[in-house]
């Protein structure tokens, strides 16, 4: 299963990409200073070409509007410390305060190991900033993408209005292997799985990636507040 | 002692439970059970009680793993405690959640995020303690009241040191190797501002004497809960910014 990145999804999906770039919010990480970690964030940056694993920006489809959070899986394994929590509240804040629908795009292993527990600390934060969002009344709409798992699938991602999964994609808390090692059980075939995880009734649709457009325009016409 | 130390004894057998502190502190429990939709996880406990003689309701993760269901147990306790105005302690000794098939397809991430939610937006003051091992995502959610406590030896990570070293030598053999550096004890968690108090344990451990690391628990909550109701605080956030 290909894993698909933040600029090849941000070049399918919309007519227009205004990024928002670092925010306010985002501190200089190493919180816990982990060994090896500023290396790996500078090779991290060389390696994909982004400042960090969450990009954030206003998409347009056609003439429809979301304010729009990507995890691009080639930084780190797409996993969420502060900068990336930083920058989903703040794109949470911004679709609040402009009435824009809010469209999470998740390919991540979950909270960023090397950043402890100030990385799981970004749980509570985007999920508090999804409560708030939910209250300014505009849509909550994630697109679980492959792989989605761990902290953040558990946390804002969840927590949507409704959840898309694309087409072959592993999701699930704990991922495949993690759920094998720790249970010791082996897991049936197709486990772990986008469909597997419609049969159960955990999202609400499964989308192939070329499609993903078309759904997401229709959800936001649907959506469209009557004039 | 190093961080691999403190999870020896934050794992020790002997170590006092939260059932053994909700039991000794509390005048009398009652305990609830099931999330009402097909399960009761035994490894979380939910329950109203009587404490210095006001209602409280208490949530546990009970030296065990939550699966989807005990999530949802969380919920239905936490939302009664705000309509009946119950301020809520949480307790939490839980390596992490129930990643199992039964548990995972039972909505366990729906059911993190959502606890998450009520524990954080919760009218009722909410006061938490680790006690023991916490570890990522389906610990924390135990760990978001106004106030937060850990007791001295209990420790909170991330990701298990065992699974660090998976992570980073494929070899789970070489958990205390790694646990230093993931930063996981008492007063590590103090210093991120996780946690606001650490709550000291009789000298060797909770183990050696659990009446006496009660005690400490009690005192603490005794006054904590006084100051709690008497000035609310924005539960989230702490989670915005980091002390430097």
């Amino acid at each position: 299963m290909p894993v698909i990145s933040a600029r090849e999804r941000i070049a399918t999906l919309f007519d227009r990409f205004d990024e928002f770039g670092r925010v306010e919010l985002e501190v200089a990480g190493d919180p816990i200073s982990f060994p090896g970690y500023e290396d790996a964030i500078l090779l991290a940056e060389r390696s994909s070409g982004e400042s960090e694993a969450v990009i954030t920006g206003v998409g347009s489809i056609e003439r429809h509007q979301a304010v729009v959070a990507l995890f691009e899986f080639g930084f780190l394994g797409g996993s969420m410390g502060e900068a990336a929590g930083a920058r989903l509240q703040e794109a949470m804040r911004k679709a609040g305060e402009s009435s824009r629908p809010f469209i999470a795009i998740t390919s991540t292993g979950g909270a960023r190991m090397q950043e402890g527990m100030a990385a799981l600390a970004q749980m509570p934060r985007t999920v508090a900033a999804s409560v708030d969002l939910a209250r300014t009344g505009v849509p909550r709409i994630s697109v679980l993408a492959h792989p989605t798992t761990g902290g953040v699938y558990a946390s804002f991602a969840a927590l949507a209005d409704i959840l898309i999964a694309e087409v072959g994609a592993t999701i699930g808390f704990a991922g495949p292997r993690v759920a094998e090692t720790m249970s010791g059980k082996r897991l049936p075939p197709g486990s772990h799985t986008a469909e597997a995880a419609f049969r159960k009734g955990l999202v609400d649709a499964v989308v192939d990636s070329k499609e993903l457009r078309n759904v997401l325009g229709r959800l936001l016409v649907i959506l469209e507040p009557a004039s | 002692m190093t961080a691999w130390d403190e999870y020896q004894l934050a794992r020790h057998p002997g170590r006092p439970t939260p059932r053994y502190y909700v039991q000794t502190i509390c005048e009398d429990f009652f305990e609830l059970h099931g999330d009402r939709a097909g399960s009761d996880d035994p490894a979380t406990l939910v329950s109203l009680a009587r404490l210095e003689g006001h209602p409280i309701a208490v949530a546990a993760f009970d030296r065990g793993s939550p699966s989807a269901g005990g999530f949802r147990k969380v919920i239905r306790l936490i939302e009664l405690a705000g309509r009946l105005e119950l301020p809520v302690i949480t307790l939490v000794d839980c390596p992490g959640a129930d990643p199992g098939f039964d548990s995972e397809y039972a909505g366990l991430a729906s059911a993190i995020s959502r606890t998450f939610e009520v524990v954080l937006t919760v009218e009722s003051p909410v006061i938490s303690i680790v006690t023991g091992e916490g570890g990522s995502g389906g610990a924390m959610v135990l760990a978001c009241g106004d106030v937060v406590a850990i007791q001295e030896h209990a420790v909170f990570s991330v990701i298990a040191p065992e699974g660090a070293a998976e992570i980073l030598h494929r070899d789970p053999a070489r958990g205390a190797e790694v646990a230093d550096a993931l930063r996981p004890t008492s007063a590590d968690l103090l210093r991120l501002g996780l946690a606001d108090f650490v709550l000291s344990e009789p000298k060797g451990g909770a183990h050696i004497d659990p009446v006496e690391a009660a005690r400490g628990i009690a005192s603490w909550l005794s006054t904590t809960l006084s100051d709690v109701r008497a000035s609310p605080r924005d539960r989230a956030a702490r989670f915005s910014r980091r002390p430097n």
